[in-house]
């Protein structure tokens, strides 16, 4: 695994997501599987994996819930916000 | 309780900007088969399910559809970036944009506001996840519509 500090915003966020979007699937399966063992311990593996690519992408990029936001400045309203594509009028500077 | 997370659950990039089409996709966020409809339904319906697994299981599937309701607006946002007046109009997104701009406003296609007639909260638990598979169907059916029946936009 490329644990190295030079992983791109968009290239660790797209592996947050993909390990996001198994975990929420994997969820819904054990909602009505609780009993699969295989479910579960699949479940916790992924829980781990995106807990320690989300304390890299929180430290490289900026929090991505707002208690992840530093302590030196709240930087949780800092954008780009997801839906926000560079160029957009109002991604910079207050209302 | 809610968490909101800094992220869409898969990412919207759009480079070219298209009335047209976001005043059709619109009807995904606030039409009756929409993912407004679609989260206020499965959220709504979870409270008198006889059993903890489907109480589970539609607290889940009602959060995972807000981040869906996230996507589209995402995606109708990126539509509509930076449009001149001729791009709405000829897109026929000029009856959108005399009352809402630039924002994103759940309606469907047709133009009526979003509506929780859309949905059902019976009190029953049978003829709530019937009219769930019923929406999903619906889902089903819209994507094979689109998928066979591809015209020019």
């Amino acid at each position: 695994m490329n644990n190295g500090m030079n992983i791109s915003r968009e290239a660790l966020g797209a592996k947050i997501k993909s390990l996001a979007f198994a975990k929420t699937e994997a969820e819904l399966f054990l909602d009505t599987h609780p009993d699969s063992r295989a479910a579960l311990s699949y479940y916790h593996e992924i829980v781990d994996k995106l807990a320690e690519l989300t304390e890299q992408y929180n430290d490289m990029y900026g929090p991505l819930t707002a208690d992840a936001s530093s302590s030196e400045s709240w930087n949780w309203i800092e954008g780009p916000w997801p839906w926000q594509r560079d160029g957009d009028k109002n991604t910079k500077g207050d209302m | 309780m809610w968490i909101y997370e800094k992220k869409l659950q898969y990412p919207v990039k759009i480079a070219m900007p298209n009335a047209r089409l976001a005043s059709m996709i619109i009807d995904a966020l606030g039409g009756p088969d929409g993912e407004l409809g679609a989260s206020m339904r499965y959220l709504n319906q979870r409270y008198i399910m006889p059993s903890d697994k489907v109480i589970g299981l539609l607290t889940d599937i009602g959060s995972e559809e807000l981040g869906h309701m996230e996507i589209v607006a995402a995606i109708i946002y990126q539509l509509t970036r930076n449009l001149t007046p001729d791009e709405i109009i000829a897109g026929g997104f000029d009856k959108y944009y005399i009352g809402h701009g630039d924002g994103i406003y759940p309606a469907a296609a047709s133009g009526e506001p979003f509506n929780a007639f859309a949905i059902s909260s019976k009190g029953d638990a049978i003829c709530d996840l019937n009219e769930d598979l019923a929406a999903d169907a619906a889902i089903l059916q819209e994507q094979s519509l689109s998928k066979n029946r591809r015209t020019p936009l």
